[in-house]
């Protein structure tokens, strides 16, 4: 029995360190290539371990190109100040629809519901948002589109309150004098902090991986994030690759960013979330296994 | 994720087509609107035309809009790393010119190649105000059977005088749809040649003359000199994954799903799987040889750098190139990114297709806030050199300066290079390229040159039809993913052609190559009747 353990856990793990490895390995060579000298970088190719390390790529993004660095603040403003109007709002709409004595919450809930299976589709929301709304190439095009609001966290987190949050706890406090603000504010958001991590991370990194609105809305270049500009080098190439625009490639071609540059920018747009992502991970698990353990 | 995005593509495939829908229905009306407004703005034309103040506003060549309200135009152009302040003030400048000539302002926008088609699209079906915008790689017959675009023909006869005495007859056939004129053609380059560019220095070295190259052996021969001299080097790269193209008027289809395979006769309209050919085996049956041997880059079919840059890095000897401008000065501008010089085996005469012409032409939205001024605004960049030069190469002391004043050619200015001028130069892409000034290094005769080049170039015998795809939406997205899985691979070598091209073409013939080659045929018999 005890054999027959210690060959379950053998296998298990090879096969989780491979899968490890398919995860890391891709990062790895991201980052060797990053540092690699551009010359020897298309001479040899990609390499585990950089042929001739130069630092340019990185010198010429944070020295010489304004875009990058301003790219880096759009996107670190649009990711908090939209990760923080999304949990607002989440928090305000999901509260009182996981409370009994709401009345008509079934309605609510189901246009909720319904607008996760349904939408509008990209042209009436870009009549929508450009010509009601007036928010292309402002800053509000990169916050307010499709990401300030999610039903799936607005459903997650009522299922969340209504397994975490039960009625004995409110009604305590109500008896004690407190008002639904404060019991929102003292009683049921501190017990529902791994929900709120969970719901922030996964918010906060839609936000910060966001191209799609800068796609549709933004073209002025003091409004591109640092995900907009990767977009944009993925997508030039891309296009040369397929257009059956002829002569002019080669000129457009040139304008393009070279490789080194490329994997400097790509590293830079996924480090924050790196660094951040340890200190979420114990909320996260919690927050995503909703009502299985009930306290 | 994946589903979240699966998601989210569904949903934008399922409003495209239910939009489409309603344009469906709503283009009938469009149209009548449009011809009937034209049909009220020639008759009130004609009455102008009677009273003398006329003589003075045609002879001048441009027409007089003192009497209408001030406007602002949009105009959309590609882009590459432009600084919208800098573009603002290309626009102010223009709008200096404009607001004398035309009594209206002008709004530039640039927009990023990659993401422009997107863009544009949406701008388009939106109803934004879009007044001329280059076409670049949208298909006009789409854009124009669903009414997002004017019709130009009574416009050109009023406000576009100037373009209609540049562009010639053949190639205005190129910009009709059902019969009406949508587009205008950039003048650049109007044809291209295939060819091979090899360095000329590596050449010299291997003992071979240009002129010694006839035939695909004679290439093998310097191919594998190459290879003993320099054993580090691909004597044969891929230009970003592009190992090169087919000969025949592929319709403006880079898949070449269904392909005019001989339209050099002037006369042939048949239209034929090229994949099925002698032609594409034999080629394939030869990459595939080359590629054994090692003359070509192991991964071209997946390689993500162009091959200038390759070049450039001492990497690769020459490259398979689909459209060559064979002038003197037609590659100058590949020998700047490749930093060595470069000449050329060209192996099929330039042909002038469709697609060369009026890719990258220029179009009216049917928002439009005032068409008549729109046009007048593209007739004034196709035949005044200031404004050419204005919207093409930028302005003077900030994105160029001015070399030589009296050939007229022109540099960027100390410390500017391609990428930090702030509103790139794409002249090309501009409604007329041959009236500005020649960069810096160019012969003098370029624009002459270039004039001749699309002159002589052998017309192709179905020059002027546009292939409608919107029946074969379905089969051409179908096929296209098959073409993705081989085409590249078996030109390049990695496959071999004696499996790999019955796989292919049943692939293909699963997808329903055949349907799409029938609709091209169909629309091509009506075409060929109706001229």
């Amino acid at each position: 029995m005890v054999e027959h353990d210690r060959l379950n856990q053998v296998i298990l793990n090879i096969i989780m360190i491979i899968l490890c490895l398919f995860c890391v390995l891709p990062f790895v060579l991201l980052v060797s290539s990053s540092i690699t000298d551009e010359a020897a970088l298309v001479k040899y190719g990609y390499s585990f371990i950089p042929k001739k390390v130069s630092f340019e790529a990185y010198r010429y993004l944070l020295g010489s190109s304004t875009a990058i660095v301003r790219g880096y603040g759009i996107t670190i403003l649009v990711t908090v100040v939209g990760t923080f109007l999304n949990l607002v709002i989440t928090t305000l709409l999901a509260y009182p629809l996981s409370r009994h004595d709401l009345p008509g919450r079934n309605v609510v809930a189901f246009i909720i519901f319904f607008s996760m299976l349904f939408n509008g589709g990209i042209v009436p929301s870009y009549i929508m948002w450009s010509q009601i709304f007036h928010i292309k190439n402002t800053i509000w095009a990169l916050i307010v589109p499709n990401l300030m609001m999610n039903a799936f966290y607005v459903i997650m987190m009522r299922t969340n309150f209504n397994a975490n949050v039960p009625d004995a706890l409110i009604e305590a406090a109500r008896i004690d004098g407190a008002d639904e603000w404060t019991i929102l504010a003292k009683i049921v958001l501190p017990i529902s902090k791994p929900i709120l991590a969970t719901v922030t991370l996964m918010v906060g990194l839609s936000y910060w991986n966001d191209w799609i609105n800068g796609l549709y809305y933004i073209n002025k270049d003091k409004y591109f994030s640092i995900q907009i500009l990767l977009n944009r080098m993925l997508q030039d190439v891309q296009f040369l690759k397929t257009s059956s625009i002829g002569s002019q490639s080669g000129s457009l071609l040139a304008t393009l960013p070279s490789v080194g540059i490329k994997m400097a920018v790509a590293v830079m747009g996924v480090l924050p979330i790196m660094v951040i992502y340890p200190f979420f991970q114990k909320y996260f698990i919690k927050g995503i296994t909703i009502g299985a353990v009930k306290g | 994720m994946k589903t979240k995005s699966a998601k989210k593509t569904a949903a934008v495939l399922a409003m495209c087509m239910s939009v489409s829908l309603f344009a469906g229905c709503g283009s009938q009306d469009q149209t009548t609107a449009s011809a009937s407004s034209s049909g009220a703005a020639a008759t009130q034309a004609a009455a102008t035309q009677a009273s003398a103040s006329s003589a003075a506003a045609s002879s001048a060549g441009t027409a007089d809009f003192s009497g209408k309200d001030p406007c602002t135009l949009n105009i959309m152009m590609l882009g590459a790393e432009d600084d919208a302040a800098k573009v603002e003030e290309v626009s102010k400048k223009l709008s200096e010119i404009t607001e004398k000539k035309l009594n209206c302002d002008v709004a530039i926008t640039r927009v990023g190649f990659g993401s422009y088609d997107t863009q544009l699209n949406l701008a388009l079906s939106s109803g934004e105000q879009l007044d001329l915008f280059n076409l670049f790689d949208m298909n006009k017959s789409v854009l124009a059977n669903n009414g997002q675009i004017a019709a130009l023909d009574d416009l050109l006869g009023q406000y576009g005088q100037g373009i209609k005495g540049i562009v010639s007859d053949e190639d205005w056939g190129c910009a009709k749809v059902n019969g009406s004129i949508y587009a205008v053609p950039t003048n650049k380059d109007h044809a291209g040649a295939l060819g091979f560019i090899m360095r000329k220095d590596i050449l010299a070295e291997t003992g071979y003359k240009l002129e010694d190259i006839k035939s695909f052996d004679d290439l093998h021969k310097v191919l594998q000199k190459v290879k003993e001299l320099y054993p580090d080097m691909y004597p044969v790269a891929s230009d970003s994954g592009k190992m090169m193209t087919l000969e025949g008027d592929n319709l403006g289809d880079i898949n070449n799903l269904g392909t005019v395979m001989d339209p050099y006769s002037g006369t042939s309209t048949k239209v034929e799987d090229i994949y099925e050919s002698d032609y594409y085996k034999d080629l394939c049956t030869m990459t595939y040889q080359w590629a054994q041997e090692g003359l070509i880059m192991p991964d071209a079919a997946t390689n993500s750098e162009g091959a200038d840059t390759l070049i450039g890095a001492n990497k690769a000897f020459g490259r398979f190139s689909g459209n060559i401008i064979t002038t003197a000065s037609g590659l100058t501008e590949q020998s700047q990114t490749a930093q060595h010089e470069l000449v050329v085996w060209t192996y099929k005469d330039p042909l002038s297709t469709t697609d060369a012409t009026i890719g990258c032409g220029w179009g009216i939205g049917a928002n439009s806030v005032d068409p008549e001024r729109a046009m007048a605004l593209l007739n004034l960049m196709y035949t005044d050199p200031e404004v050419a030069n204005l919207v093409g190469n930028g302005i003077e002391g900030e994105q160029y300066k001015i070399v030589d004043e009296a050939k007229g050619y022109i540099d960027f200015p100390d410390g500017k290079n391609a990428m930090n001028t702030g509103y790139s130069r794409m002249v090309w892409a501009w409604p007329n390229e041959m009236i500005t000034y020649l960069w810096n290094g160019e012969l003098d005769t370029k624009w002459t040159d270039l004039a001749a080049f699309n002159k002589n170039a052998i017309q192709s015998s179905v020059k002027g039809f546009t292939f409608d795809s919107s029946n074969v939406a379905n089969e051409i997205a179908a096929c296209s993913n098959v073409v993705n899985k081989y085409n590249q691979a078996l030109l390049s070598g990695s496959l071999d052609p004696s499996k790999g091209i019955p796989d292919y073409v049943s692939e293909l013939k699963d997808a329903g190559i055949d349907k799409i080659i029938a609709e091209k045929q169909k629309q091509i018999d009506a075409w060929s009747a109706s001229k």
